[in-house]
C-alpha cells in the first residue's frame, strides 16, 4: 500500500497545541534569554533598559547568596535523591512480592505526592514546632534532651526541609518501581533459586541491575525537579535563617520580584536551565555508555 | 509436614515485612491524620501534651470560620481553582490529543525536529518563564486574571508526549481502515482513534488536574487579587494574615483544600498509577 | 472529508463556548468576579466607575480602614474608593510591588518601612508630591512639619498618617505576681533582671522574660538611642562601631541566658515581625509593641485571655543615657505615579491624614487630633478590663519623645539586610561579638563606598 501523503491536516492538527506553545514557551524562552543581558525593570518599561553586556552574570559570581543558593541547592540534590532512591527501591521490592495488603500501603505512601505543596509545608512546620511540635515532643520522650531547632536552625533548617522531600517523593519512586520490577522475568529468580541465591543476592544482582532503566529516569527526572524546588522553602522558612536554607528557584523569585530585578533574575533563571540541561545530557551520554557495555 | 513448617516460616516473614511497612505507611500518612484530628480541635489544645488524638473539645467550629468567616471565603477559592482547573484540563486533552496523533501517526515535515523540540522544552523550568510571562501577561492584558493561569496550561508539551507514546501503539491498520471507509482524517481521529485513546485520556486529566490543582508559583506571580486566588495561594494569603497564629484554622483550610485530591486519586487510582508509570515527568 | 471537518469545528467550537461562559466569571472584567464573591464593601456600585479609587494598605480593612473609606464616600459618590489589604511583611509588600509593576489599578497605597519607601522611589512607582504644593499642606497639619518627612533625593513622596509611639507591653499579672515594680527610665541591666525573675514555669508552662524581636530586627535600643539614621556614622561611614551598639550583645546574652524566647522558637513560629500570640498566650512577659498591636489585645476570640496589659518605655543602655527617640511618623501614604486619577488622590490622601484618628486604631500624625478621642478608638469600650490606662497615657503618649527620621538613605537597604543577616549568624553563635561588629563594619563601610562612589 502506498503512503499516504497529507497536505495541510497534519498542521490543522498541530495548530491549537503548536500555537500555544510558540506564545506560551518558545517566545518567553527566549525573551528571557534578552533580559538576562539587560538591566530591565518592568516598571520604568523598555525605554529605560539597556543593555549590560555580561554584568548580569558577573554579578552572580560575586553574589554570596547566589553561591549559598546553589551550595544548598547541591546540597539538597545530592542527599535527598540518594536516599529517598534506595529507600524506595528496598519499599517497592519489598512491597512487591513479599507482603499483604499490598494496595493499601502502595496508596498510604503515595499520598504525599497529591497533596499541594503548600498543605504539605503548613502542616510539617506545625509538627517541626521546636518547643511544642509534635516530632521534638517524641524526641524528648524517647530521651533526647536537647532535640534539632528544626526550621530556627541554621544547621537544621536545611535538614528538615530535604526530610520533607525525601517524604514527598517516596510514593512517587515506589510506585515507579514496583512498575519497573514487572517488568522483571521471574524466570530470572526462579534460576537463581535453583542455583541457591539469598533473597540478599537476588536483590543484588538481579533486582537492581535490572531496574536500570527505571533508576536512570527518575534520577533524570528527580535531579530537574530538586533544582526547582521552591513552595517548602518559601513557606516553610523563606531562605531563612540567615541563609541557610536559600535555594536557586527560591532567589530567583527573590531577586525578580522583591527586589526588581529582573535582568538578573532571568540571567539566574538561564544558569538554571543551562545547569539541567548540562545534567541531563551527562546522564544519558553515562547511560549510553552503559548501554553499549551490554 | 516439613512443607507445612516451611509455608508457616514464609508467612511469618512475610507478616513481619507487611507490619514493618505498615509502620511506614502510617508515618508517612501520619502528618496528614494529625492535620485532620487539628483541623477539629480548639487552638488550646493543637500544642498540649501529651498529644490526644480525640478530645471532648472537637467540633466543626474551625470549618465554619474558615468557610464562612472569612473574606473572601475559601468557597472563592475553591471556585476559582475548580474553574481553572477544568478548563485547563479540558484544553489539554483536545491540544494535546491531537497534535499528540500527528506525532505519532502523520507524515509531515519537519515533525521529528518539533518533537524534539517539544521534549527539550519539558525541561524549561518554571524560573526562565516567569519573569518573560509577567511582562507578556501585563502587555495581553491578562496578569491578575484567571486566564493567566490557564492559557499558557493548556499546552502542555508533557500532555502530547504522553498522547504521542499511546498512539504510537495504535495500529496503522485501522487508520487505514478508516479510509477504505471514506472516512477523513478527522473522521478517523475522532471516530476510531480517539475511542481508542480512554485510558491515555484518562491518564492526561488525571495529571493534570492534580498538577493544576496544587499549582503554587503561577498563582502566587501571576494573580494579586484575593478574589481570584486559588485554593494554594489563598491558604498562603490565609497564613500571612493570621500569621501563624490560628493554626487551628490553617489546619481546617488545608484539610478543606486536600479533599478533592483525595476523592479524585481513590477514583481514579489505576489510571494515576498508570499514568505516572508510562513515562511521565512531572510538569 | 467536508462533514468530518464540520465535526471537528463543532467540537473545537463546543470546546470555546465551554471556555468562554467561564471566562466572564474567570477574569476579564474583574468586576462580575467581585459581585458574585462575598464582598460586602461599600463599593457595590462596582460596575467600572472611572474615577474609581483604589487604595492599598496594610491594616486590616475591619480595624478602621473601611469606616474611613466609607466615610470617604458618602462625601464622595463621585469619586468612590475602594481599600484592598495586603499583608505589611515581605510576601505581601513584594504582592504589592508585582500589582504595582504589572499595572494594575492602585492610586494610593501605603509604605512602612524607610528602604521599602526608597526603593519603591528609586523605581518610579511613587508620584514626587511637590506637584501639588504637599509641603505647605504638611507643615499646618502633620505633626513636626515637613521636616518630619523622609525625603528621597529632596523630594517628597509620601505623608505620614500616623504617629507611633514604640513601648513595651509587660503582662501585669505576672509583675504582680512576684511583686516586681518597673523603674521609670530603667536601664538594660534592669531590663535583663526583670526578664530573669519573670521567667520560669507557671501554671505547668514555660514563660519567658520577654521576646527581643520586633519587626523582624532586635529591639531597636540603639536606635532609640541614636536615632533615625543610627547606622550612619557619616554619609560614607557606618556606625556600627559604636559603643551603644553593645546592647545587642546583652539582648543575645538574655537569649543564652533563657531570658528570652529563642531565636529558633522565634523563627519557626514567625514570631519575628511581632510576637502577640506568644504574649496573648502568656509564653512571654514582656513585648515590644507600638499602638496599633492592641487590637490584638481587644480581640478575644481569637486571643483569649484574662491579664492586664500594662506599659512600659524601652531600656537604655545606662542611667545616663538619654533614649529619646521612641517614635515614629510613619505609615506613610504614597501616590502611584501611573495612577489615572491623580488629583482625586490626593484630595483623598489628605482626608485620610486628617480622618484617620477618628476610625484607625493608630495615633494620627494629623498635628490638630484630639488626644482623648483617639486614645479611646485605641483602646476601644471599657479599656480598664485590658489595659493600665494611665500606663498607657504615660509611656505612649508621652510628649517627650522625639520621632526617629530616617533621613539618610544611600545604601540602606543593604545595609538593613546585611544587619539582619549578620544579627541572625551571631544570634545562633555562628560568628562571636568581635567577629559580628567587625563584619557588620566591614560590609557596610564597603556598601558606601561603593555607593558613594
Amino acid at each position: 500500500m502506498k503512503k499516504k501523503k497529507y497536505n495541510w491536516e497534519p498542521y490543522v492538527f498541530i495548530a491549537p497545541n503548536f500555537i500555544g506553545f510558540i506564545i506560551f514557551i518558545v517566545l518567553p524562552v527566549l525573551f528571557s534569554l534578552v533580559i538576562s543581558f539587560t538591566d530591565f525593570n518592568i516598571f520604568n518599561g523598555f525605554k529605560g533598559t539597556s543593555f549590560v553586556g555580561l554584568q548580569n552574570f558577573i554579578e552572580m559570581l560575586k553574589d554570596e547568596w547566589f553561591w549559598a543558593a546553589l551550595k544548598n541547592n547541591v546540597i539538597y540534590t545530592v542527599v535527598t535523591i540518594p536516599v529517598t532512591m534506595i529507600l524506595s527501591i528496598v519499599v517497592a521490592t519489598i512491597l512487591n512480592k513479599a507482603v499483604y495488603c499490598k494496595t493499601l500501603i502502595r496508596v498510604m505512601i503515595f499520598v504525599p505526592y497529591i497533596a499541594s505543596v503548600v498543605a504539605i509545608s503548613v502542616v510539617w512546620s506545625m509538627l517541626f514546632n521546636p518547643s511544642q511540635g509534635i516530632i521534638n515532643q517524641i524526641l524528648m520522650v524517647l530521651g533526647v534532651n536537647n532535640p534539632p531547632q528544626w526550621l530556627g536552625s541554621m544547621q537544621w533548617a536545611l535538614p528538615a526541609i530535604m526530610i520533607v522531600g525525601i517524604w514527598m517523593t517516596l510514593g512517587y519512586n515506589v510506585i515507579i518501581y514496583m512498575s519497573g520490577l514487572q517488568s522483571i522475568p521471574s524466570s530470572l529468580y526462579e534460576a537463581a533459586q535453583i542455583d541457591g541465591a539469598s533473597k540478599l543476592q537476588e536483590f543484588r544482582y538481579i533486582t537492581v541491575p535490572m531496574l536500570r532503566n527505571t533508576t536512570f529516569f527518575l534520577l533524570v527526572t528527580s535531579i530537574i525537579a530538586s533544582f526547582q524546588v521552591f513552595g517548602t522553602v518559601n513557606i516553610m522558612t523563606n531562605g531563612g535563617p540567615g541563609n541557610s536554607t536559600t535555594v536557586l528557584a527560591h532567589y530567583i523569585y527573590v531577586a525578580g520580584f522583591r527586589y526588581y530585578k529582573m535582568g538578573y533574575a532571568a540571567s539566574m533563571a538561564w544558569f538554571l536551565l543551562i545547569a539541567i540541561l548540562i545534567v541531563t545530557l551527562l546522564q544519558w551520554k553515562v547511560q549510553k555508555k552503559h548501554e553499549s557495555n551490554f | 509436614m516439613k512443607t507445612k513448617l516451611k509455608i508457616s516460616k514464609q508467612n511469618v516473614t512475610k507478616a513481619i515485612l507487611t507490619l514493618i511497612m505498615l509502620v511506614l505507611a502510617i508515618i508517612v500518612v501520619f502528618p496528614f491524620m494529625w492535620m485532620i484530628v487539628c483541623s477539629f480541635k480548639p487552638l488550646n489544645e493543637l500544642y498540649e501534651f501529651p498529644p490526644r488524638f480525640i478530645s471532648p473539645n472537637m467540633s466543626l467550629d474551625n470549618y465554619k470560620e474558615v468557610l464562612f468567616g472569612q473574606n473572601p471565603s475559601f468557597l472563592v477559592y475553591f471556585k476559582n481553582t475548580f474553574i481553572t482547573t477544568i478548563v485547563c484540563v479540558i484544553g489539554t486533552v483536545f491540544t494535546s490529543s491531537m497534535a499528540g496523533y500527528a506525532f505519532a501517526k502523520l507524515q509531515f515535515k519537519g515533525r521529528d525536529q518539533l518533537f524534539l523540540l517539544y521534549l527539550v522544552t519539558m525541561m524549561v523550568p518554571f524560573q526562565v518563564l516567569m519573569v518573560p510571562q509577567f511582562i507578556q501577561f501585563k502587555y495581553m492584558g491578562i496578569f491578575n486574571t484567571l486566564w493567566a493561569l490557564i492559557l499558557p496550561r493548556l499546552f502542555t508539551p508533557l500532555g502530547t508526549f504522553l498522547m504521542r507514546q499511546f498512539f504510537l501503539d495504535v495500529p496503522t491498520e485501522i487508520i487505514e481502515a478508516g479510509r477504505v471507509d471514506g472516512l477523513g482524517e478527522f473522521g478517523i481521529f475522532y471516530k476510531l482513534i480517539l475511542p481508542l485513546a480512554k485510558p491515555a485520556v484518562s491518564t492526561v486529566v488525571i495529571l493534570n488536574f492534580v498538577w493544576r490543582w496544587n499549582e503554587y508559583e503561577a498563582p502566587l506571580i501571576f494573580l494579586t487579587d484575593s478574589k481570584l486566588f486559588t485554593l494554594t495561594v489563598g491558604l498562603t494569603n490565609f497564613i500571612d494574615e493570621a500569621g501563624f497564629a490560628m493554626d487551628h484554622l490553617i489546619m481546617a483550610g488545608t484539610t478543606i483544600a486536600l479533599i478533592p485530591m483525595v476523592v479524585v486519586f481513590i477514583l481514579g487510582q489505576k489510571y494515576f498509577i498508570e499514568g505516572l508509570t508510562s513515562g511521565s515527568v512531572k510538569g | 472529508m467536508k462533514k468530518m471537518l464540520k465535526k471537528v469545528m463543532g467540537l473545537a467550537l463546543a470546546g470555546t463556548m465551554f471556555i468562554l461562559p467561564l471566562a466572564g466569571c474567570g477574569g476579564g472584567e474583574k468586576a462580575s468576579v467581585a459581585d458574585t464573591s462575598t464582598v460586602k464593601e461599600g463599593a457595590k456600585q462596582e460596575g467600572t466607575t472611572p474615577n474609581k479609587l483604589v487604595v492599598w494598605g496594610g491594616v486590616p480593612a475591619e480595624s478602621g480602614p473601611q469606616k474611613l473609606v466609607d466615610a470617604w464616600n458618602v462625601a464622595n459618590p463621585d469619586t468612590p474608593a475602594e481599600y484592598v489589604r495586603f499583608v505589611n511583611d515581605e510576601a505581601g509588600n513584594t504582592k504589592l510591588d508585582t500589582a504595582l509593576l504589572s499595572g494594575e489599578q492602585i492610586d494610593i497605597f501605603f509604605t512602612y518601612l524607610p528602604d521599602i519607601l526608597k526603593k519603591r522611589a528609586e523605581s518610579g512607582m511613587l508620584e514626587d508630591l511637590s506637584a501639588y504644593d504637599a509641603s505647605t499642606f504638611i507643615n499646618e497639619e502633620i505633626l513636626g512639619g515637613v521636616e518630619s518627612v523622609p525625603q528621597i533625593d529632596n523630594k517628597l513622596y509620601c505623608m505620614p498618617t500616623a504617629s507611633e509611639t514604640i513601648g513595651i507591653l509587660v503582662n501585669k499579672n505576672m509583675l504582680d505576681e512576684k511583686g516586681i515594680t518597673i523603674p521609670e527610665n530603667w536601664t538594660m541591666k534592669e531590663f535583663m533582671e526583670i526578664a530573669q525573675k519573670l521567667t520560669g514555669e507557671r501554671n505547668g508552662k514555660k514563660v519567658y522574660g520577654t521576646t527581643i524581636f520586633y519587626e523582624e530586627m532586635l529591639l531597636p535600643v540603639a536606635k532609640s538611642i541614636l536615632g533615625g539614621d543610627w547606622m550612619y556614622k557619616s554619609d560614607t561611614e557606618s556606625n556600627f562601631d559604636h559603643p551603644v551598639l553593645k546592647v545587642n550583645d546583652m539582648l543575645k546574652q538574655m537569649i543564652d541566658e533563657g531570658t528570652a524566647l529563642p531565636y529558633e522558637e522565634v523563627f519557626s513560629r514567625k514570631l519575628s515581625a511581632y510576637a502577640h500570640p506568644a504574649f496573648l498566650n502568656e509564653e512571654i512577659a514582656m513585648m515590644p509593641t507600638a499602638a496599633w498591636m492592641l487590637r490584638y489585645v481587644k480581640d478575644l476570640e481569637n486571643f483569649p485571655h484574662d491579664f492586664i496589659t500594662t506599659f512600659v518605655p524601652y531600656p537604655s543602655i545606662d542611667e545616663n543615657t538619654p533614649n529619646p527617640y521612641l517614635g515614629n511618623l510613619n505609615n506613610w501614604i504614597c501616590m502611584n505615579s501611573k495612577s489615572q486619577n491623580k488629583d482625586t488622590a490626593w484630595d483623598f490622601m489628605q482626608f485620610w491624614v486628617q480622618e484617620a484618628g477618628k476610625y484607625i486604631e493608630k495615633s494620627p500624625a494629623w498635628s490638630k487630633a484630639n488626644l482623648d478621642d483617639v486614645t479611646a478608638v485605641v483602646l476601644g469600650e471599657n479599656p480598664e478590663k485590658l489595659f493600665d490606662v494611665e500606663a498607657y497615657k504615660a509611656v505612649m503618649l508621652n510628649q517627650d519623645m522625639k520621632y526617629n527620621l530616617t533621613t539618610k538613605t544611600v545604601g540602606l537597604a543593604q545595609m538593613n539586610q546585611i544587619y539582619k543577616d549578620e544579627t541572625v549568624k551571631f544570634l545562633l553563635g555562628e560568628m562571636d561579638e568581635e567577629q559580628y561588629y567587625s563584619t557588620l563594619k566591614k560590609k557596610c563601610d564597603d556598601i558606601l563606598a561603593n555607593e558613594t562612589k
